[in-house]
């Protein structure tokens, strides 16, 4: 999980392993290691997550946490223009450090009011035709959670 | 605490100090006097912290080493008052921050296990040859599991297990062994870093990132560190539950705040936003006003001026004629000044400025204001030195003049006196409008220029305002770059002031 602080990538984890959300925001330090075993057709895969803290100008990613990734998850805030910017520099990295993992950006917190988003539809569709996958997330709901880590671990398993 | 830390600081908190239960932080200057502190001083230094208080008298420990421009000082494990400290010095911006970092914990752990290597010295058990076998022993007191690895490249956990491990699902209680790499995922990353350090076979040590997971029902904050001893590489893991909170709520402080900050950041462009709708709102609907208000007000002006007309009523239909001309006039006026506020806020004018005696635009000034005089039976007087001339924008300058001199009117009494007044002195210029009105307490005059419309105060013959006057008044003088100022006396008279810089007299 990649991304800015106060993206969700906590909550989206949370939500996908143990099925709950708290509004209350938890800043991660260093990594936060969580697993789940998930089905995906006749494989039984053992995912093994990785919950990097934000980044910030108080915490910078180790380019060594994605070393061994098989695939990523690069989170942004719908409601904070920045965190896309963010999300985007730390992709690159990653892309290099992983040697090409597949990824899939998550546009979370997409419950709150169409109002507060920072990302426009327009720039989401520009995103996809760069060819980034994107699924809109709502950690707060479980919008997209179950499909945005079936989806990986699918993309994953084929690479 | 922490929040208004600069970000050299709050990056060295994050990055520099070792885990810790407890921050003290105290600015001084090179001399080592006290500017400023966050914590708690009393807690680790048994007594109140004031400024201007010199660092070595509160801490001896530090004698000596101010001024501490000679390169950075970090101090570990100082016995102050009621604590056990590290103490870091920290260079920010001409200023110098002592940190003391709480370290009680650590060091009564390392007492006991000193304490225990010293009864088994003492007892004959320390010898060389049991050291060397297990050089580590002592460290599940601090919290350590110990692994020395294997010829095979696997890893055995040694003897003295501390108790946090061995509640982990991977731990084999028949063996007492635990496998560290495949037992805790971040080491997979974290060893090939390792390997790399064994290999040049150094006499230090390499320390890991936190990480955390949850296991027996705890989160547990980890941390892994690796060093090479007598030709044997070993690697330590230690959970640390409490110093991995202090640390998150560090963070957790100044990310709120950064969090509250945006928000902030983002309702104050909304905000502004929302100002120049409302302001393009006011400004068209108070232009498309204009036309059929003059039209109204032509019709009733018609039927008042044709005496024979306005003769043929009887007098309540002449009264509401009157009643519907006084009415559309203070439309009028509260319409052309909401037009020209709202053109103000938003900036839409440009200042066309043109050398004008200020004899000249007084006088239009005052004629304008002189029937408005004569109802109220108000004496007007103009004392204007001879031959001032000013750059000005003579449209909106005399719009200010005009607001001014209605604002006089309104507030004085009947049969009272205005003046206005205009004058050289040491290169300035000062036009003066002098009422003998009713006058405003301090209050009201600190809140005068407030763009608040909640405000009006009717007049002293019962005239309504708009609350804008001031305003528009306000805002034309700062568009010149000029000056005004009001004082008042409560039952005495006002005496509001434009200053004319310099730079606007020829």
């Amino acid at each position: 999980m990649l991304g800015a602080f106060a993206v969700g990538k906590t909550s989206l984890v949370q939500r996908f392993v143990n099925s709950i959300f708290s509004e209350k925001y938890q800043t991660t330090i260093g990594v936060k290691i969580d697993q789940k075993l998930v089905q995906t057709g006749d494989t039984e895969v053992n995912l093994m997550l990785w919950d990097i803290h934000g980044e910030d100008n108080y915490q910078k990613v180790k380019p060594s946490y994605i070393m061994g990734a098989s695939g990523y998850f690069v989170v942004v805030d719908v409601t904070r223009e920045e965190t896309l910017g963010v999300g985007l520099n730390l992709q690159k990295m990653a892309n290099e450090m992983s040697k090409g993992a597949p990824f899939i950006v998550l546009i979370n917190k997409t419950d709150l009011p169409q109002s507060e988003w920072y990302i426009s539809e327009t720039s989401i569709n520009e995103l996809k035709d760069k060819g980034l996958e994107i699924i809109l997330t709502s950690a707060k709901e479980g919008t997209g959670v179950e499909e945005a880590f079936s989806r990986l671990t699918e993309l994953m398993i084929n690479k | 605490m922490l929040k208004d830390l600069p970000l050299k600081i709050v990056e060295y908190l994050v990055e520099e100090i070792p885990p810790y239960s407890g921050l003290l932080m105290i600015k001084v200057d090179n001399r080592g006097v006290v500017k400023n502190w966050k914590g708690n001083p009393k807690e680790y230094l048994g007594g109140k912290l004031t400024e201007n208080e010199s660092i070595e008298e509160l801490v001896p420990a530090l004698n000596g080493i101010c001024p501490f421009d000679k390169g950075s000082v970090k101090l570990t494990k100082l016995q102050l008052k009621n604590k056990y400290c590290d103490i870091h010095v920290v260079k920010e911006n001409g200023h110098y921050w002592i940190i003391f970092i709480d370290q009680t914990r650590e060091v009564d752990s390392l007492k006991s296990l000193l304490q225990n290597m010293n009864e088994e010295q003492l007892k004959g058990r320390g010898n060389k040859t049991n050291s060397k076998e297990m050089p580590f022993r002592h460290l599940d007191k601090l919290n350590f599991a110990t692994f020395l690895r294997k010829d095979d490249g696997s890893f055995s956990l040694q003897p003295n297990t501390p108790g946090w491990i061995k509640k982990h699902a991977f731990y084999n209680k028949a063996s007492g062994s635990i496998d560290p790499i495949s037992t805790f995922p971040f080491l997979e990353i974290f060893i090939l870093e390792v390997e790399e350090f064994w290999k040049e076979n150094k006499e230090s040590y390499v320390v890991s990132e936190t990480w955390s997971e949850t296991f027996a029902g705890k989160d547990h904050y980890l941390r892994a560190y690796a060093t090479n001893l007598n030709n044997s590489n070993y690697l330590f893991l230690k959970s640390f539950i409490r110093e991995g909170v202090e640390e998150q709520n560090l963070l957790q402080a100044f990310r709120d705040s950064s969090l509250a900050f945006d928000k902030l950041a983002k309702t104050e462009k909304k905000l502004k936003e929302l100002l120049v709708y409302k302001n393009k709102f006011n400004s068209i609907i108070s232009h498309d006003l204009r036309a059929p208000i003059a039209a109204v007000l032509g019709v009733v002006n018609v039927l008042t001026t044709d005496e024979e007309e306005i003769g043929k009523l009887n007098e309540d239909y002449q009264e509401l004629i009157y009643g519907i001309k006084d009415e559309m006039n203070r439309l009028l006026d509260y319409n052309n000044k909401l037009y020209h506020w709202a053109n103000l806020e938003l900036g839409n004018f440009k200042l066309e400025f043109e050398t004008i005696s200020l004899d000249e635009i007084i006088k239009i000034a005052t004629e304008t204001a002189r029937e408005k005089c004569n109802e109220k039976n108000i004496a007007l007087t103009i004392n204007v030195e001879a031959g001032l001339k000013v750059r000005v924008d003579k449209t909106l300058f005399l719009q200010a003049l005009n607001n001014l001199l209605s604002n006089a009117i309104k507030f004085t009494p009947i049969s009272n006196s205005i003046k206005i007044t205009a004058k050289k002195d040491d290169d300035k210029a000062f036009i003066s409008v002098v009422d003998t009105g009713i006058g405003m307490n301090d209050d009201m005059v600190k809140n005068l220029f407030k763009e608040s419309t909640n405000n009006t105060t009717q007049g002293t013959s019962g005239e309504k305002g708009t609350g804008l006057g001031l305003g528009i008044i306000k805002k034309i003088i700062e568009a010149h770059k000029f000056k005004i100022t009001v004082k008042s006396v409560p039952g005495k008279g006002t005496v509001f002031t434009i200053e004319i810089p310099e730079s606007n007299l020829a």
